[in-house]
């Protein structure tokens, strides 16, 4: 991978807050948008990316590295299973940061349209709910208090499957 | 101006705001793509914010402004709620991921959440399919207290009085209709789909 670098094609994508990034084209390939865009000549010499803050792009382009150094598993068959684990690994660790940032990274996905990376956020967010009450969940996800259900309502939706709350 | 001056262009404008409209694959409601369009036409410059109303004023799409520097922050009140701001497809998705006990959990949360697990096209088009590979589940939300006898479900043409499906994944609905013995309610089903019956595992109810 890296013996192409100093040669292949960069890209340089600019956070909200002005900081530039510079990434191999192979990389920001893993974002279908950048992609699209690249393949229609309408990408400039830099991209910017008004809604994605320089945190949130730094974590998006060092999953994007990691996956576009993978080999993709509909590219062979039969493919290193120590490549598939190294990339589930990572991608558990990926994700070990905290609420709002995983809230940012979806969002910034879902921009970028990295069908992946959405995929590994909702999975985590489920992973984190997993088990928790109500009001767990409430607090982790910080819920919006004016959406609440009346105490009438909650408990008619305890009573539909009271058998789940024993 | 005259005939002459118009020319046929054949070649497609460079840079033409059509070319950025492109549609991503995969997604399939028009919601999506809907968002999809908005969010194209923000990274061209367009209002920092966006807010997108469907015909009723409900809100379907809400792109808030992300101050630089706010994921540093870990002041979680002065953040706008999490999830909020977040499109119905991703919690959908993240919903479809949950066994059924975490699902009914989630259905108390709040009341965006209670209307999504409650929608027929969550329970049998998002949630079904997925839980195929885990122990695989129907929700069933909440059921007339009397006159349970036996399951009947309808299959893909429609159907009923046979406990079987069509195929996998396809089951519609479950009506419950007599009393069983000892047992008031069902609640979970789950359908065994190696030999394509129903099989539905009672629930008792306490009383």
């Amino acid at each position: 991978m890296s013996t192409s670098s100093s040669s292949s094609k960069k890209i340089v994508l600019k956070s909200a807050d002005n900081e530039t990034f510079e990434i191999d084209e192979i990389v920001a390939l893993e974002s279908q948008a950048i992609k699209n865009m690249i393949e229609d000549e309408c990408a400039d010499n830099v991209i910017p990316l008004g809604n994605i803050d320089s945190k949130t792009l730094s974590k998006i382009i060092e999953y994007c590295k990691k996956h576009a150094e993978s080999p993709k598993k509909d590219d062979n068959a039969d493919i290193d299973e120590k490549a598939v684990e190294d990339l589930k690994s990572f991608d558990a660790e990926f994700a070990k940061v905290d609420m709002p940032l995983i809230q940012d990274i979806l969002m910034a996905a879902n921009f970028l349209n990295i069908d992946n990376l959405i995929g590994l956020m909702c999975r985590t967010i489920a992973d984190r709910i997993k088990g928790k009450t109500p009001e767990e969940i409430r607090k982790i996800l910080n819920i919006n208090k004016n959406d609440l259900l009346s105490p009438e309502q909650e408990a008619k939706a305890r009573e539909e499957n009271s058998w789940a709350f024993d | 101006m005259g005939d002459s001056e118009w020319k046929e262009v054949t070649r497609k404008k460079h840079r033409s705001v059509f070319q950025k409209l492109k549609f991503p694959q995969g997604k399939t409601s028009l919601v999506d793509d809907l968002a999809k369009i908005s969010l194209t036409v923000y990274v061209s410059n367009f209002p920092t914010q966006l807010m997108l109303l469907n015909a009723y004023g409900d809100t379907i799409i809400r792109v808030p402004k992300i101050e630089p520097g706010i994921g540093v922050t870990n002041d979680y009140d002065s953040l706008y709620p999490l999830m909020e701001a977040l499109d119905d497809y991703f919690l959908l998705d993240m919903l479809s991921r949950l066994d059924v006990k975490a699902i009914i959990y989630c259905k108390c949360v709040c009341k965006r959440w209670r209307d999504l697990v409650l929608d027929p096209h969550f329970v049998s088009n998002l949630h079904l399919p997925r839980s195929l590979s885990s122990p695989p589940s129907l929700i069933i939300h909440g059921l007339p207290r009397e006159n349970f006898n036996g399951v009947n479900t309808y299959g893909d043409r429609g159907s009923r009085g046979e406990v079987s499906v069509g195929r996998p994944g396809y089951l519609k609905w479950v009506e419950m209709q007599q009393q069983l013995d000892g047992c008031q309610l069902t609640h979970v089903a789950s359908h065994n789909l190696s030999d394509n019956r129903c099989s539905f595992p009672m629930i008792k109810m306490p009383h």
